[in-house]
């Protein structure tokens, strides 16, 4: 009776013992990802189709960043003067002045005397070209701009056509060029102004 | 006469061999509990588990022999592009031909230059603990094992932990030999703009 009672109770003891250890490595194995809980079988292993690994179809090598280009007035060339607006208004304020000018190769501004229309303007027309021959562009377009200086209007006082300008050839398709700031007036709000409109 | 009584022993509990037994049990459990967790925790040393993608990298090692490795980076999109531009009009087989003989000729490099080249991008690495770096090892089956443990060794041993890599076998005759190599504008995970390289093999 004593003896079956001793094996009794050390079989008790064991199988808690046991059963405290296996809960607290089930506890252990359950907060780790189930990938990794979980081995394959070894007679699964053959049936399991392998994936390619990367670079056996194919490899991309990530290659340099594409910088944006700004077409805008090129501030860190010599010379590039702003036009000023007040005194334009205080010299004539019914000047009406159309430029077509070209922007050339290499960003600089060509005009002939020809290209400005002033229609007796003279004074603003002469200080209105003065300050465009400063002007150079940074080289990612060239084309034709044309600009229309219109003193008494009420609204668009400023209107730059940009349609003739198209991005040089030079230049990769997938590198884009946004436009930046294309004309250097002080004095007169940016409402006033319509850059894109044609006339 | 005098008789002596046999007694019994007093029959009891063997604590000692149950203790040595319940402790042998919960070693053995500690153990492989921990033996299915470290793997995980050491992944930062193992290779990238296979998926069905296209191996994209910043740098490719494709080891040619011991002393001859052919190294890749972003500045060998400029030679694709380059040979793209000028030699257009080739037929395709050719200008693939052309864009491989002019990238292995420029950056063939030996086991030293590949030790200068690596050291540089643990430097780049170290220096700026948010750059994320990814190396591609290719290494044909001659190729002794431990120059790419070697390689790999090097590699993760930056301060930040942040050079990844990934190994896999290939020799320099299945670039040779690929469908198409290219540039291609793509988008990174920032957002930047990139011109890649892709070998379609």
């Amino acid at each position: 009776m004593v003896r079956q009672s001793f094996w009794t109770w050390s079989a008790l003891v064991v199988v808690i013992m046991a059963g405290v250890i296996w809960g607290w490595r089930e506890y252990r194995l359950r907060r780790l990802p189930l990938d990794s809980v979980l081995i394959p079988p070894i007679e699964y292993r053959e049936k399991l189709e392998i994936p390619p690994r990367p670079g056996i179809q194919g490899i991309v090598i990530t290659g340099p960043t594409i910088e944006s280009l700004f077409f805008s007035i090129d501030l860190t060339k010599a010379g590039v003067r702003s036009l000023d607006w007040r005194r334009l208004q205080a010299i004539d304020p019914h000047a009406d002045v159309k430029v077509n000018c070209r922007i050339g190769d290499e960003g600089q501004l060509w005009f002939s005397q020809d290209d400005v229309l002033m229609g007796g303007h003279t004074e603003a027309g002469m200080i209105i070209q003065r300050t465009l021959k400063t002007w150079m562009y940074t080289p990612f377009k060239s084309g034709v701009i044309r600009f229309w200086f219109n003193l008494p209007s009420k609204g668009r006082k400023l209107i730059i056509d940009t349609s003739g300008l198209r991005r040089k050839p030079q230049i990769p398709e997938y590198v884009p060029i946004y436009d930046g700031k294309i004309h250097l007036v002080d004095g007169l709000e940016n409402e006033n102004i319509w850059v894109g409109g044609r006339f | 006469m005098a008789f002596k009584i046999q007694r019994k022993p007093k029959e009891r509990v063997e604590l000692v061999s149950l203790i040595d037994m319940v402790f042998i049990l919960l070693v053995f459990f500690m153990v492989t509990s921990f033996a299915i967790r470290m793997p995980m925790e050491e992944r930062g040393l193992s290779i990238p588990a296979p998926e069905n993608a296209l191996g994209r990298a910043q740098i490719v090692i494709q080891f040619i022999d011991e002393n001859d490795i052919f190294w890749m980076d972003e500045t060998s999109a400029s030679v694709v592009e380059e040979v793209e531009e000028y030699f257009g009009y080739l037929s395709p087989e050719r200008l693939k031909n052309k864009i491989i003989n002019d990238l292995i000729a420029q950056n063939r490099v030996s086991l030293e230059v590949l030790n200068e080249k690596i050291n540089n991008l643990r430097m780049r690495a170290g220096q700026d603990p948010f750059a994320r770096f990814f190396v591609l090892i290719r290494c044909p089956n001659h190729i002794p094992y431990f120059q790419v443990i070697d390689v790999i060794t090097k590699l993760s041993d930056t301060p930040y932990r942040n050079i990844r890599y990934g190994c896999v076998g290939g020799t320099l005759n299945q670039i040779r030999e690929c469908r198409r190599i290219y540039t291609v504008v793509e988008e990174d995970a920032q957002g930047n703009r990139r011109k890649n390289i892709r070998i379609d093999l």
